[in-house]
């Protein structure tokens, strides 16, 4: 009897799926990832799947030839990253995260925009 | 495997769990039982000086796997070498900065009052004031609930985070009151066979505490199933996260020991526990005793298993985030 019960509750909860993440992905990024852009941005903003660690969660970007670009303490609140950025030209760029949870497991990315004409 | 974190994570739960299991197994098993044996009988002392005894060890594995745990995870979160860690004032960072830091010095606190509490606590000799029960058993269970606060399940957010939360601090208690409180089980059974005090009171002492045993058994195997299903739905999520991923393979192989250990029960309850009856034959009753004893001794073996695999699983990336991100980059410390 429990046997089954607990057969059916968790064919239950799998059919469902919905899932919810353990450790931090990125969720959205702005500018979006791998996206081109008109205007400079001036600052680049993640979104993640879980709170962050301010303490030990961090974000570069870089332009092509690999010189930081990014200016300023990244300000980390919940779940948001957003770190200012200089006056860029266009060109590539690259942005590097590492993300902190809450639950203590670290995560890391990158992704790339492209700043001027399409 | 080779990851030491595995490793103190096994002792830390085990450690906690035990502590948290004698505490309830005294407060709602051995008093009530204890209570029944003849005035001058010795098991009662007996058992209450070998569980005063776990009780300690316990504690001091429960703080010293806690400490190792810390530094560890301090090395992975801030990712410097271990003689940074120390040096470079990342420890207090990790404890004063993170909900894992706050976390941890908020159960020192709660491992330090508990120490305190145990002294009245397992006094043999005197009665114990009435409130020091209570207390222990809160301190013991929030020290045991609050591990969660170390897990996967702190991630979440929003009332799907909250919900994840709740359901692991019920779980880590409920698994306390039934892996935990086996072996104090163990002990109580054990004493009750080789007890030169009158048949009929090692009888009477054995079978009391099996039957309130089963029936907390009951309860947390219910509370363990519900929990467990809320866990396994927010970190596996699918199917194809139980069945093709490695977070999923190791969860079903704990929920099979899970319905081993449940199976046993059953025997015991079902089966065993009626022949403990103080009217039967002392032949009768001393074989169900010793079988009994023999498959709690089992149902630890199998606790372990599960708490050793509990402590693998923590490093081990949820299958739903394989199934939702395979090329996710994961450092799965």
């Amino acid at each position: 009897m429990r046997t089954r019960l607990l057969v059916l509750s968790l064919l239950l909860f799998a059919m469902s799926g919905a899932a919810a993440y353990a450790h931090a992905f990125l969720d959205r990024a702005s500018p979006l990832v791998g996206s081109t852009v008109a205007t400079a941005p001036r600052e680049v903003t993640l979104s993640f799947t879980q709170s962050l660690e301010p303490s030990f969660s961090s974000v570069e970007v870089t332009d092509a030839k690999g010189v930081r670009v990014d200016q300023g303490k990244a300000q980390i609140s919940g779940s948001t990253m957003r770190v200012g950025l200089k006056a860029l030209s266009p060109g590539t760029y690259k942005v590097h995260w590492r993300a902190l949870s809450v639950d203590t497991h670290t995560t890391q990315g990158s992704f790339s925009f492209h700043v001027g004409s399409q | 495997m080779d990851d030491p974190l595995v490793w103190v994570r096994g002792v830390h739960f085990a450690a906690t769990l035990t502590v948290g299991g004698v505490v309830i197994f005294v407060a709602f098993i051995g008093d009530p039982a204890f209570r029944k044996a003849d005035a001058g009988a010795r098991l009662p002392g007996i058992v209450r000086r070998r569980l005063a005894f776990i009780a300690w060890i316990g504690l001091a594995l429960t703080l010293a796997s806690g400490a190792a745990w810390l530094i560890l995870g301090a090395q992975s979160m801030s990712d410097q070498t271990l003689a940074d860690v120390f040096s470079q004032g990342v420890l207090w960072t990790v404890a004063s900065d993170t909900h894992f830091g706050r976390d941890w010095l908020a159960r020192l606190v709660l491992a330090c009052f508990l120490a305190v509490l145990f002294v009245p606590f397992f006094w043999v000799k005197e009665e114990r004031p009435g409130w020091i029960m209570p207390a222990v058993v809160v301190v013991a269970a929030s020290l045991t609930g609050t591990i969660a606060w170390a897990g996967h399940a702190v991630g979440g957010l929003g009332l799907g985070g909250t919900i994840h939360l709740v359901a692991d601090v019920l779980h880590l208690i409920a698994a306390a009151a039934w892996i935990g409180a086996l072996l104090p089980l163990a002990v109580t059974l054990a004493a009750a066979r080789r007890t030169d005090d009158r048949k009929t009171t090692a009888a009477t002492v054995a079978a009391t505490a099996t039957a309130r045993f089963s029936t907390l058994g009951v309860v947390s195997v219910g509370t363990l199933l519900v929990t467990g299903s809320i866990n396994t739905w927010y970190l596996a999520g699918s199917i194809p996260a139980l069945t093709g991923t490695d977070y999923g393979h190791l969860l079903l192989l704990k929920i099979a020991l899970f319905l081993g250990m449940v199976a046993i029960a059953a025997v015991n309850r079902l089966i065993l526990m009626p022949r403990l009856d103080v009217g039967g034959s002392a032949n009768t009753t001393r074989e169900a005793l010793r079988q009994l004893h023999r498959n709690v001794l089992l149902e630890i073996a199998a606790g372990g298993s599960v708490l050793a695999i509990v402590a693998v699983l923590g490093v081990t990336p949820p299958g739903g985030d394989e199934q939702a991100m395979p090329h996710a980059h994961h450092e799965t410390h």
